[in-house]
């Protein structure tokens, strides 16, 4: 344990120094290289730790005693903390690789000393609060964590919108930590703060144990980003630096799904209902994450709600192996909580690719806006085909490592065959329904995103060069990690088998026949992938020295890139159909003028002012209603704050006075 | 295993000539004799013999595309039964890998559309794209509740438990069979979802394959093209590998009606005369249907798909329903 938390604090000095370096000197190489190998360093050291552990079946635990007010604080990387302190560690030394290259291609205008420090902080305390057993003392890393990340959003100083989203987020976040903190306080009173503790309250089956389990799924969902708590990632993940926005969708989503994977791996046994509230929110997630997407036309935008989506495809799963395990059907358990797993890994790997990619995209061209970019693919080679096989994996499409993951799932789902219950059958199949539309939505807009950005002409004239080796390295390996592990899937579920285990979802011959079932998709991926490249080696064998011609253009000559198809025109039709579920706004407004525009004849003289708005239906109708609600409360309250420091003074007296009365009566009692 | 292969090669052998058979319907009813009933086949190998001509805008995705397509049909027809006989290969969850397959093509014929530039193209993904979304849900609505009433995954295994096996042919002749089949069906779980399972296959043979009245695929109006406008600017051997895995599409999923149809007891040579007998049904069904109805305007076909979904939701009450009991 001693090891790992010189890791940490190695990270936390490995920022601190790089902030030092930038703030002596203009060349922020150093710092760089600095925040870089610290953070490199406990890469490796964390990497190291944990593979006895998810391979040998070690548990290192150790306790310290720090006095009051924490007291003894239970540290312990077991099976599950191992997981995604690899996966955390992994993730971030790919993001700080690719910030550093993003930073010294970028415009400055914050200062990137502190950017790193901040980073390395987050990093430092999303490893610190994995290992944390004692409730106090996680709290306080999660707020860290919590702090940290807020001081990354705004990178560039003086821009308003990265500002409110950081301010977004911070709320947000506590607003979850606060649910979490009055979780923790019900869950430990007349025990202790120690983990090990909420076990009783938690599996004893009664309402109380449910609401607890409601209450700190609800707090580790605000980190997770599952709708309805996901806001903060929307603004989040399209204000902040590119490298940012991979670490936020590729490790501290995660660590919301960390805290609800250690709930239940504490409750054991699980009922019926918290399954159930897991699983209706993650399908809601899933569905409604991916139809936003869809209206996007900011890339940035389109990846954050693409978060939303796959965080909702983790929590089907986590969803479907709790109902497992509440209906006794083993398999399913063993399946859902494996997909959910994997697919943990797998979002962190391709989504790394796709903010990578698009903030490759938005330094080459100074945009994200789908609308006004095309065909990239001819100058930016490595970061079109990197994306194109992120969005293969996004849209859960075999080779990819995506796919393996929701095939899990869905074997999960269509294992909820028990005669105790007709309802969990028929949810199983609504709930492969949901998946088969939510992974046909994906596929038209990553279609969309891919092909409008990438492919045909550019629209704009921007067109932009490859990004420096630093960025686009990251994007290679991700994508490289993407296929292999789609290809040869059972090195991951190796590696899952450990936090299984300790999930309580263990037995030898399930996870064997888990393995078999993702070995055998595998092999049906690996034979795709086969018969693809022969088919294309026969194809080049027949196309020999093609003609080259314009895009025909069914007869009309004067065709123009601005002609071309738009990501609005082309998911129009299907937003069209959705439109009542997303509260589409749309604008047209004529703008009248003589025809003299010369030339014009056959098309309308008059200009069309077209603009298409989407309101985020829980922004709208839950969170500023709630917030109106709220205001006024508060409003009526503003007598207390009088502004006279008489006032101020008698609260204080007042405050103390009550705790002393309340502890003289607890003394009594 | 070989017998397997064999069956295999059959299917995509009778491909070309279901869709050779569907034109010829067609042909027939509007008073003409038609083309051969081999002619997509020599159109097929004309085009792999000609040059193409590809668009200065493409990129290599464009021409990955259409080899991508064919591969994923290819693929993806391994895991159907065929003729009653368990499939090339199955395994636990085949019909998910089916349709994700499957999927990998669109998406790669979709992107090829884009990667030319054009408007007309990007229209054809468009309508393609919206289309799936809309058809896919039924298929897994459909194929998740047999999976959950026979309790088996694979479409194999989902077949192999239809109530017409349990019959055997030598039990007391053909027509008891038929008559035991019958019966057994008729106090089935799985009548109504087969039944169901059939008019979702068909519907989405309709929209899969560019079929009235979704899409036309002999009009010359690329306005009013689905899948033909997507695949403008190919030529040569890519069109050819386009239209090879659009008809391997049409004859997976007239094989996957087929397999809900004929009873497992057949004989191998009878189960192959029965399927190519059940498929040159459907082909001349279609090509009857398409002569007789127009094409639908394009805004009502999202209504018509949503109808497969409607009858699938009629399979989901029938489990509820079902596992009541």
């Amino acid at each position: 344990m001693g090891i790992y938390f010189i890791a940490v604090a190695a990270v936390v000095a490995g920022g601190t120094l790089a902030a030092l370096l930038a703030g002596k000197s203009d060349d922020s190489g150093l710092a760089a290289l600095c925040a870089v190998t610290s953070v490199g360093i406990a890469a490796v050291a964390v990497v190291f730790l944990s593979l006895p552990v998810l391979f040998g079946g070690d548990v290192i635990s150790e306790t310290f005693d720090l006095g009051a007010p924490l007291g003894a604080v239970r540290c312990e990387l077991d099976a599950l903390s191992a997981f995604f302190a690899a996966l955390t560690s992994i993730t971030s030394l790919i993001s700080i690789i690719y910030i550093t290259g993003y930073m010294s291609s970028t415009q400055s205008g914050g200062s990137i000393g502190f950017h790193y420090m901040f980073f390395n902080l987050a990093v430092a305390s999303m490893l610190a609060a994995l290992v944390m057993r004692n409730a106090l003392a996680f709290l306080v890393v999660w707020e860290i964590m919590a702090l940290s990340i807020f001081f990354l959003i705004p990178f560039q100083r003086g821009k308003v919108r990265p500002m409110s989203a950081a301010i977004q987020f911070l709320i947000t976040m506590h607003v979850g930590a606060v649910i979490l903190t009055a979780a923790i306080i019900i869950a430990s009173s007349g025990t202790g703060l120690d983990f090990s503790n909420f076990t009783a309250i938690l599996s004893s089956g009664s309402t109380k144990g449910t609401a607890l389990f409601v209450m700190f799924f609800v707090g580790f969902a605000f980190k997770a980003g599952l709708m309805p708590f996901h806001s903060w990632a929307v603004h989040a993940e399209t204000e902040a630096p590119q490298g940012v926005s991979g670490l936020l969708s590729g490790a501290a989503v995660n660590m919301g799904f960390y805290g609800i994977l250690r709930i239940i791996a504490l409750t054991g046994a699980t009922s019926p209902a918290c399954g159930y509230t897991v699983l209706f929110i993650s399908m809601f997630s899933a569905v409604f994450g991916i139809l936003y997407a869809l209206i996007q036309n900011d890339l940035r935008r389109v990846l954050a709600y693409s978060t939303i989506e796959n965080a909702g495809i983790i929590g089907v799963g986590i969803g479907t192996g709790m109902l497992g395990r509440a209906y006794n059907l083993p398999l399913m358990e063993v399946l859902g909580f494996a997909g959910a797993l994997f697919h943990i890994i797998n979002h962190s790997m391709f989504k790394g690719v796709l903010f990578y990619a698009v903030g490759a995209v938005y330094i080459a061209t100074g945009t994200s806006k789908t609308d006004r970019l095309g065909g990239l693919i001819k100058t930016m080679p490595v970061t079109a085909f990197t994306f194109l096989a992120a969005s293969l994996a996004a849209s859960a499409l075999p080779p990819f490592n995506g796919f393996i993951s929701e095939f899990l799932i869905y074997s999960g789902l269509l294992k909820a065959l028990t005669p105790s219950s007709g309802f969990i059958i028929t949810l199983g199949v609504i709930a492969v329904a949901i998946l088969a539309l939510n992974g046909a939505v994906t596929l038209a807009v990553f279609a969309k995103t891919f092909g409008i950005t990438f492919l045909g002409s550019p629209r704009y004239n921007l067109s932009g060069a490859e990004p420096p080796p630093s960025m686009s390295m990251p994007l290679i390996t991700l994508s490289a990690l993407c296929l292999a592990a789609g290809l040869w899937p059972d090195f991951v579920m190796e590696l899952i088998q450990a936090p299984l285990v300790s999930l309580g979802a263990a037995q030898a011959t399930l996870i064997s026949e888990s393995n078999a079932i993702a070995g055998n998709v595998a092999r049906g991926a690996l034979l795709l992938a086969a018969v693809t490249v022969f088919v294309l080696f026969v194809r080049n064998r027949l196309v020999r020295s093609p003609a080259s011609a314009p895009t025909w253009g069914c007869g009309y000559e004067a065709v123009s890139s601005r002609m071309q198809y738009t990501g609005s025109s082309l998911s129009g039709p299907l937003v069209k159909l959705a439109a009542p579920l997303l509260r589409l706004i749309q604008k047209r407004k004529f703008i009248p003028r003589a025809a003299d525009i010369p030339g014009c004849e056959p098309f309308p003289a008059r200009r069309i002012k077209y603009a298409a708005y989407s309101s985020d239906l829980i922004e709208t109708m839950v969170i500023d209603k709630l917030l109106i609600i709220v205001r006024a409360a508060f409003d009526r309250l503003s007598w207390i704050q009088s502004g006279h420091t008489g006032h101020y003074v008698l609260y204080i007296l007042a405050a103390l006075a009550l705790f002393l009365f309340a502890a003289v009566f607890r003394g009594v009692a | 295993m070989s017998a397997a292969i064999v069956r295999y090669l059959l299917m995509m052998a009778v491909s070309f000539l279901m869709a050779g058979l569907i034109v010829r319907t067609k042909a027939v009813w509007a008073g003409r004799f038609g083309p051969p009933l081999l002619q997509p086949f020599y159109d097929f190998i004309r085009l792999l013999r000609k040059s193409s001509v590809i668009s200065r805008t493409t990129s290599p995705v464009f021409a990955i595309a259409p080899s991508a397509a064919l591969a994923a049909a290819l693929t993806a027809a391994t895991v159907v039964p065929i003729a009653g006989r368990p499939a090339l290969i199955h395994f636990d969850g085949d019909f998910i890998f089916f349709a994700y397959t499957l999927a990998m093509g669109k998406f790669f014929t979709v992107l090829g559309a884009l990667d030319t530039g054009s408007s007309f193209e990007g229209m054809g993904a468009s309508r393609e794209i919206t289309f799936t979304a809309l058809i896919e849900p039924a298929f897994f609505i459909i194929m998740g509740s047999m999976a959950m009433l026979t309790g088996h995954t694979s479409i194999t295994g989902i077949y192999s438990m239809f109530p017409a096996t349990a019959y055997d042919l030598g039990q007391g002749g053909f027509i008891t069979s038929i008559l035991g089949a019958i019966g057994a069906w008729s106090t089935s779980d799985l009548l109504i979802p087969a039944i169901c399972g059939n008019i979702v296959l068909m519907m989405s043979i309709i929209v899969e394959a560019a079929r009235m009245p979704v899409d036309d695929p002999t009009t010359h109006l690329e306005l009013t093209m689905v899948h033909e406008v997507m695949i403008l600017d190919s030529s040569g051997p890519d069109l050819a590998l386009i239209n090879a895995s659009n008809t391997i599409k049409m004859t997976l999923t007239g094989t996957l009606i087929t397999g809900i149809i004929i009873p497992q007891w057949v004989s191998p040579l009878a189960g192959v005369v029965l399927y190519l007998f059940i498929l040159a049904l459907i082909a001349v069904s279609i090509g009857i249907f398409e002569s007789i109805i127009a094409r639908l305007r394009m805004t009502h076909v999202p209504q018509f798909i949503l109808g497969a979904t409607s009858v699938a939701l009629i399979v989901l009450a029938v489990l509820m329903h079902g596992v009541h009991r």
